[in-house]
């Protein structure tokens, strides 16, 4: 579902109106999308309602200098998308934030209790990975090296985008299985993380 | 670069790739590269179906701060109005503002640490949920902090006066304030610690202690109210608690209450400075209830249940009783 150019000129015309239940038309529609869009980029959940209270608060403000229903969506991504990055720079020097941040970001089967054993579980991951039954391999790899999205693969193999969930949750599950088992990753977390 | 930042959005990256992105990120050099990339998944993210999560608890905070916002704006206009009755008008909107409970939240973050400090500026007052689901009123002029997340005891700072539906979970609840703490566990009850006044607690159901600095401690039933005076000394009288805790409701009830008293609560419930001539009417006992009336008709409502006369300064926002 999308919105129309011409519902986003009546809602622009309202704003000017000082009509405050406009806002809430704009609220309605914008916020489960800007909530989506800001998880994908700070991954940590708990923020975001702030951020976004200031971004909603800042459309009624400058409700007066917007003008053209063409840059209203441009102007809701820029505002958005500054209080992100600002957020992620004034905290990025911060050991707290930063390992919530690393931990939400990474790769499910690189979250392991020891943040310094990267190199040797990327090489054991990569010896894990080739033991995998082909289409699975695939699947994952295409996600894991190719960055694309479940969705993307989904297009790009003919299958369906759950087939592309399961084979990853399986090679997740494998590669945990095979970690702890060689001692990298302790049982414990291996069924706390499953 | 366009590789790693989609593995970055689909939550795919390895620990170094994530560093890299972060130091992207982070360099403002970046900021053109960045938007196009973020942009495009803005895109996606306007395309896709959503599960219509709504969250009406955030709307309301922002229509609060709209409030707030636009009492500012109102009171800057304040200084330039021409005679009482635009100043009458623009109390109204005043009022109205702050019925519908203004907020003025600031936030320090400490990362594991994260303070809330709430403040209600004259004229205005607020009420909200802690943490752990306890309601709280806070009056004019008034300030309460406390952490994000309670640890083994749940703790507020109050300065200014708050009312407390505190919610029983098995943890204290300490109430700190300059002249000592309330300690409770489940219960309802008003407590007044602003810096010019007596420190008064009203409580209304189930039990509270309360420790002056000297450390000295004693417990309330419900219909009592105790007061420390200056000089850390207790008193507990037997109250009509309603008469302390309307104000939550947006009611000021009085019961033969000296006239400066009732003027104090006035400054900060309008948002003015009143000043009284006279002794005599500075210790005129006032009764009379006050309901959502705009500041204006107070004076009005003052002036035919008591014998006085009024002037209001719109440049200094001061009020001068006068007896007759």
């Amino acid at each position: 579902m999308s919105i129309s150019t011409s519902k986003i000129e009546e809602l622009i015309g309202r704003l000017k109106n000082n009509d405050k239940s406009a806002l809430d038309e704009i609220f309605t529609f914008y916020y489960p999308r800007l909530y989506n869009f800001s998880k994908k980029i700070l991954k940590i959940e708990d923020e975001i309602d702030d951020i976004l209270q200031d971004v909603f608060l800042k459309i009624w403000l400058h409700r007066s200098k917007i003008n053209n229903p063409e840059t209203f969506n441009p102007f809701i991504f820029t505002i958005t998308k500054n209080a992100l990055l600002n957020l992620i720079r004034s905290n990025a020097k911060n050991q707290a934030f930063k390992e919530e941040f690393s931990k939400r970001a990474i790769a499910s089967e690189y979250v392991t209790q020891n943040p310094f054993e990267f190199e040797e579980i990327k090489t054991e991951i990569d010896k894990i990975v080739a033991k995998l039954p082909e289409k699975r391999q695939k699947v994952f790899l295409l996600s894991r090296n190719e960055g694309l999205s479940n969705k993307e693969i989904a297009k790009k193999l003919n299958i369906s985008e759950k087939t592309v969930e399961d084979h990853i949750t399986h090679a997740i599950r494998f590669l945990k299985k095979s970690l702890s088992e060689i001692g990298i990753l302790s049982l414990l977390y291996f069924y706390l993380f499953l | 670069m366009e590789k790693l930042f989609r593995k970055y959005l689909n939550g795919t990256c390895n620990p170094d790739e994530f560093n890299e992105v972060l130091n992207l990120l982070c360099t403002k050099e970046n900021d053109d590269k960045l938007s196009s990339l973020l942009d495009k998944s803005w895109s996606d993210v306007l395309l896709e179906n959503t599960d219509g999560r709504q969250n009406n608890q955030l709307l309301d905070k922002i229509h609060h701060r709209i409030a707030l916002e636009e009492s500012n704006i109102s009171i800057k206009r304040f200084t330039i109005a021409r005679n009482l009755l635009k100043i009458a008008a623009i109390l109204i909107v005043g009022l109205i503002i702050s019925t519908v409970f203004i907020y003025n939240r600031s936030k320090t973050r400490i990362y594991s640490d994260v303070v809330e400090n709430i403040k209600t500026p004259y004229g205005a007052k607020t009420s909200f949920k802690l943490p752990d689901g306890s309601d709280v009123w806070l009056n004019s002029a008034s300030a309460l902090s406390y952490q994000k997340q309670f640890g083994k005891i749940r703790e507020v700072e109050l300065s200014g006066q708050a009312y407390f539906d505190v919610i029983k979970d098995g943890k204290p609840f300490v109430v700190k304030t300059r002249y000592g703490n309330i300690e409770v566990s489940g219960t309802s009850f008003d407590v007044k610690a602003f810096d010019d006044d007596d420190f008064e607690t009203t409580l209304v159901e189930g039990i509270v202690k309360i420790r002056n600095i000297k450390n000295q401690v004693i417990t309330l039933k419900p219909g009592q109210q105790s007061i420390i005076n200056p000089d850390n000394e207790f008193e507990i009288k037997n109250v009509k608690t309603d008469l302390f805790t309307s104000w939550k409701d947006g009611k000021l009830i009085f019961i033969n209450e000296p006239f400066q008293k009732v003027a104090r609560q006035l400054e900060k419930w309008y948002n003015v400075k009143i000043e009284i001539q006279g002794e005599k009417l500075k210790n005129l006992g006032y009764t009379g209830k006050i309901e959502m009336e705009t500041f204006s008709e107070v004076l009005d409502l003052i002036n035919v249940t008591t014998s006085i006369k009024y002037k209001f300064d719109k440049n200094t926002r001061i009020l001068k009783i006068y007896g007759q």
